[in-house]
């Protein structure tokens, strides 16, 4: 037996597996008889790599579906053993161990190139020498343990520190909801001890991976918390700010702590840490040597038990308060930390059962097939899947909360740098999103709180001037409305200024003079770019960026925006974003014979046109009439330049869609039907800014996901302008 | 991975010894690196994707990813013919801007799998016209024999300008942008 023989015999496979087509049963029959062939030529840690491999394609030889698979797997095996023949002696080749070892190494690598040797033989000396060799080898190979050893030291850290990371970064959390939840001096024992535990936690683990300032802010925070906790100082106002800026400090020592992994670096040092311990010490002497002096009218009050009934008991003994924390313990859901790849991942595959499921179930032999006992099972498949389906998309989705904890204190900040007193309300917490979709959503948030604060939301003086309350309020809510998700955020200042704003955009030549545009479309202008309806620039907003990048934002989730708003009384922006961005209501028409998908999402009716309803004044585009209204009409066909089945515009469908804030209408063929479908991105390769994905339609077909706002830009402007001024 | 040692490689723009994916292209020989071939499938239907590049024929679904396939003959700036028994999609896989890329292109027929060895391979002729920038060698198994030994991360590397301005047309967003 030698190992030629083997390897011809690798080479015949390998070519026949990458020339076997799935339906060809002799190609199969070859390969099935090349692997019986090498089964015997090999030996068997050879085999070993072959063997599942090799049966499994045995098993499957009717199946198709899976074959391809079993192929594809067979070819990697191939593969597999042909690295066994020659990459191995590459590797020794390679090692420094080889440098000073003996010509034997060197002269067997010689032989275990292509060429055709006994490498049976040579394999024999070849390997031990690599490991063991002569005794100068020793100590090189001891070199290289010590540098193993420690490369496994780097990657424990690493994963200590990464652990740290999250455990911290939930600590942290926790800390920011708590403090913005409780108002000054209400601070309660509760309170205190979660705080206290949160920064024990990361005191712990900050000092079990080695970083110094995280563990000094901990420790510093501690001792303050301790203070308030055995009573020594009262939770005012100035301690309240302590705390959040020691939870804030160490969010940025936490994201530090992310990015040198990231970039695998050191962790940078920060010098506020020192800062901000020290004014913390400081407000622990402060308050601790001297309380009874400092407040007179506390000390009773400390004194006094019905202030706090909690406190003393809670202060008689630990276990006490430990059977509080359980209580509390209780409420948080057990979870499961897992790889956000696993989670995509298992997301798509279901996605794709979804699609075969409605492949069996729909299959036209298969309904041929009058047996009750099929139909059921079918229908339970059916059930299993689209339950599955529920499932592995709530794995994605987290509650807004934490969005809303980030809102509520930037509200905080916001209202002291402007100097005006703001109430935050938040509702719906609880609503769940798409994991994905909160980053997005983070910058969109801060735009609108900044505006709302800055701009909505008038000074104490106008306020009473005007009779309202002079506390302004902004809040936020979320909620489920069919398949989408609304946040509405409100304030109730002063109102968007309708005329302002087209003042303004007459002055940037976003519009032209004489055209007259609907309430709603002149607050659309707030999101052009540049464009700012504050006189002044403050810090905090008036440059007109922002509105801009949260059109971009929002668009690019594939949500709404809509405004309302009352002079006087306030505005409210209305996000209607879709529940996740891997799947997408999709309305199936075809053009040209393919079928396209449009999102449903921004579809606002389909008609058919009626002769009279189409209009083309001076050849120059198509005008569609509907109810008074009239819209650009294009053909999707010569937007797409593909060839045109219907060449009369009354024919077929009349989509009106919406993008931003104009509308328009798109002539196709025929409208499908509506189904949910998986997105599935497309490669940079096809150049295809006007198709924002594609989707496996339920005959396995692929569907292009038109981007509505890129054909509305490819329209040209020229139709664009024309129909602005008939109308 | 061997495939990634392949593409280090390619710093030195030459063909490596080892085995290739031989097929023939308007009566020529050409190969693929066979480690950056995934599969060979029959060629089914293609979705087209309007306005894409020119040498994209469309999309298929591949198991249910959604690949690219590309005619290697207008890639090649070749006449491209109506496909014959023969044409198959060769399934290519190479890693672009660190993202694994997976891509169909159509060839008129797969041949076989050979072994070059480095006492078979050759430089590319300097100063030939048009295709030789996806040429890394030339492969002469047996006397008289000539196969063209490509790069496939050249090959998909058809998004960028060159392409476009071939195809005569400017890529869609300057035309928006010059019109406001």
């Amino acid at each position: 037996m030698a190992n030629d023989d083997v390897r011809q015999l690798l080479d015949e496979l390998s070519s026949q597996l990458l020339l076997c087509e799935v339906q060809n049963s002799n190609d199969l029959q070859d390969v099935d008889a090349t692997l019986g062939r090498m089964q015997q030529a090999c030996n068997s840690v050879e085999w070993e790599i072959f063997a599942g491999a090799a049966q499994r394609f045995h098993e499957r030889q009717d199946d198709c579906e899976h074959l391809a698979a079993s192929i594809q797997e067979l070819t990697l095996a191939c593969v597999q053993l042909e690295k066994h023949f020659h990459v191995e002696p590459a590797k020794v080749q390679a090692s420094p161990v080889n440098e000073d070892s003996s010509a034997l190494t060197a002269e067997s690598v010689d032989n275990w190139g292509f060429d055709e040797t006994e490498p049976e033989e040579v394999r024999a000396p070849v390997t031990p020498s690599f490991v063991m060799g002569g005794t100068g080898d020793v100590e090189a190979v001891q070199d290289i343990a010590g540098e193993v050893r420690s490369v496994e030291r780097h990657a424990e850290e690493v994963e200590n520190m990464i652990d740290f990371y999250s455990e911290a970064q939930d600590a942290i959390d926790q800390n920011e909801r708590l403090l913005l939840e409780t108002q000054a001096g209400q601070l309660d024992d509760k309170g205190v001890a979660a705080l206290f535990r949160a920064f024990h936690t990361i005191k712990g683990v900050a000092g079990f991976v080695g970083l110094t300032q995280p563990t000094k802010l901990a420790h510093s925070t501690e001792s303050l918390l301790g203070g308030v906790r055995r009573g020594a100082m009262v939770p005012d106002n100035a301690i309240m700010d302590l705390l959040l800026e020691s939870n804030q400090c160490m969010q940025t020592l936490v994201e530090s702590v992310r990015q040198a992994l990231e970039a695998s670096t050191s962790v940078p040092l920060d010098e506020r840490v020192d800062e901000l311990c020290s004014r913390i010490d400081a407000a622990i002497c402060e308050n601790s040597n001297a309380p009874r002096a400092h407040n007179e009218e506390f000390a009773p009050a400390e004194a006094q038990v019905p202030r706090s009934e909690t406190e003393p008991r809670n202060s008689e003994s630990t276990t006490q308060r430990l059977s509080v924390r359980s209580q509390g313990a209780t409420q948080i859901r057990d979870t499961l930390k897992v790889d956000v790849g696993r989670v995509d991942s298992l997301v798509e595959m279901v996605g794709e059962m979804v699609i075969v499921e409605s492949m069996i179930t729909g299959d036209e032999d298969l309904r041929k097939v009058r047996s009750p006992k099929l139909a059921n099972n079918l229908r339970q498949m059916a059930k299993i899947t689209r339950d599955l389906q529920k499932i592995a998309l709530q794995l994605r989705m987290v509650p807004v909360r934490g969005l809303f904890t980030r809102t509520a204190r930037m509200v905080r900040e916001l209202s002291r740098q402007c100097g005006k007193e703001i109430r935050f309300r938040s509702e719906g917490e609880g609503t769940e999103m798409d994991r994905n979709m909160v980053e997005l959503l983070s910058d969109p948030m801060v735009h609108f709180i900044r505006n709302a604060a800055d701009h909505g939301i008038e000074s104490a003086e106008e306020r009473v001037a005007a009779g309202k309350s002079p506390v302004g309020s902004i809040s936020i809510s979320a909620y489920h409305e069919s398949s989408n998700l609304v946040i509405e955020i409100a304030d109730d200042g002063r109102g968007l200024d309708a005329e302002k704003l087209l003042s303004r955009g007459y002055e940037r030549g976003l519009i032209t003079t004489g055209q007259s545009l609907s309430e709603s479309e002149a607050y659309e202008l707030i999101f052009a770019p540049g464009l700012s309806t504050a006189d002044s620039l403050t810090g905090i907003s008036g440059r007109g960026v922002g509105m801009d990048v949260v059109r971009k934002n929002i668009k690019s989730m594939r949500g709404r925006i809509g405004i309302q708003s009352k002079p006087g009384e306030g505005t409210t922006f209305r996000l209607v974003l879709p529940l996740t961005l891997a799947i997408i209501d999709g309305t199936l028409i075809s053009c040209g014979g393919e079928t396209y998908i449009l999102p449903t999402l921004s579809i606002i009716e389909s008609i058919r046109p009626k002769p009279e309803m189409v209009r083309s004044p001076g050849g120059r585009g198509q005008i569609l009439q509907l109810r008074g209204k009239t819209y650009p009409l294009y053909r999707l066909a010569s937007l797409l330049e593909i060839p045109d089945s219907s060449e009369e515009a009354n024919e077929g469908h009349a989509i009106i869609v919406e993008s931003g804030s104009h509308s328009f209408a798109l002539q196709v063929d025929d409208v499908v039907s509506q189904q949910q479908v998986v997105i599935k991105g497309l490669e940079k390769q096809l150049q295809s800014k006007i198709f924002s994905g594609a989707a496996i339609l339920s005959d396995g077909q692929i569907g292009l996901i038109i981007n509505i706002d890129e054909i509305v830009a490819m329209a040209g402007p020229i139709q664009g302008q024309y129909s602005m001024r008939a109308s | 991975m061997q495939s990634t040692q392949i593409q280090s490689d390619d710093n030195t723009s030459l063909a490596q010894p080892g085995k290739y994916l031989l097929f023939q292209l308007a009566g020529e020989k050409y190969g693929f690196p066979i480690l950056q071939v995934r599969e060979i499938i029959s060629l089914e239907s293609i979705t087209r994707v309007p306005r894409a590049s020119k040498c994209v024929l469309g999309v298929i679904n591949l198991r249910g990813k959604v690949i690219p396939v590309m005619d290697l003959r207008t890639r090649f700036g070749l006449e491209s013919i109506p496909s014959t028994e023969e044409t198959v999609i060769i399934v290519l896989q190479c890693e672009l801007e660190d993202r694994l890329l997976t891509i169909g292109a159509v060839v008129d027929d797969v041949q076989e799998v050979a072994l070059l060895r480095a006492e078979h391979l050759s430089a590319p002729p300097l100063g030939s016209q048009s295709d030789d920038e996806f040429i890394i060698g030339i492969g002469t198994p047996l006397e008289g024999q000539i196969i063209f030994l490509l790069d496939v991360d050249a090959i998909v590397r058809f998004d960028q300008e060159a392409v476009l301005l071939a195809a005569g047309e400017p890529p869609p967003e300057t035309t928006k942008r010059e019109n406001p």
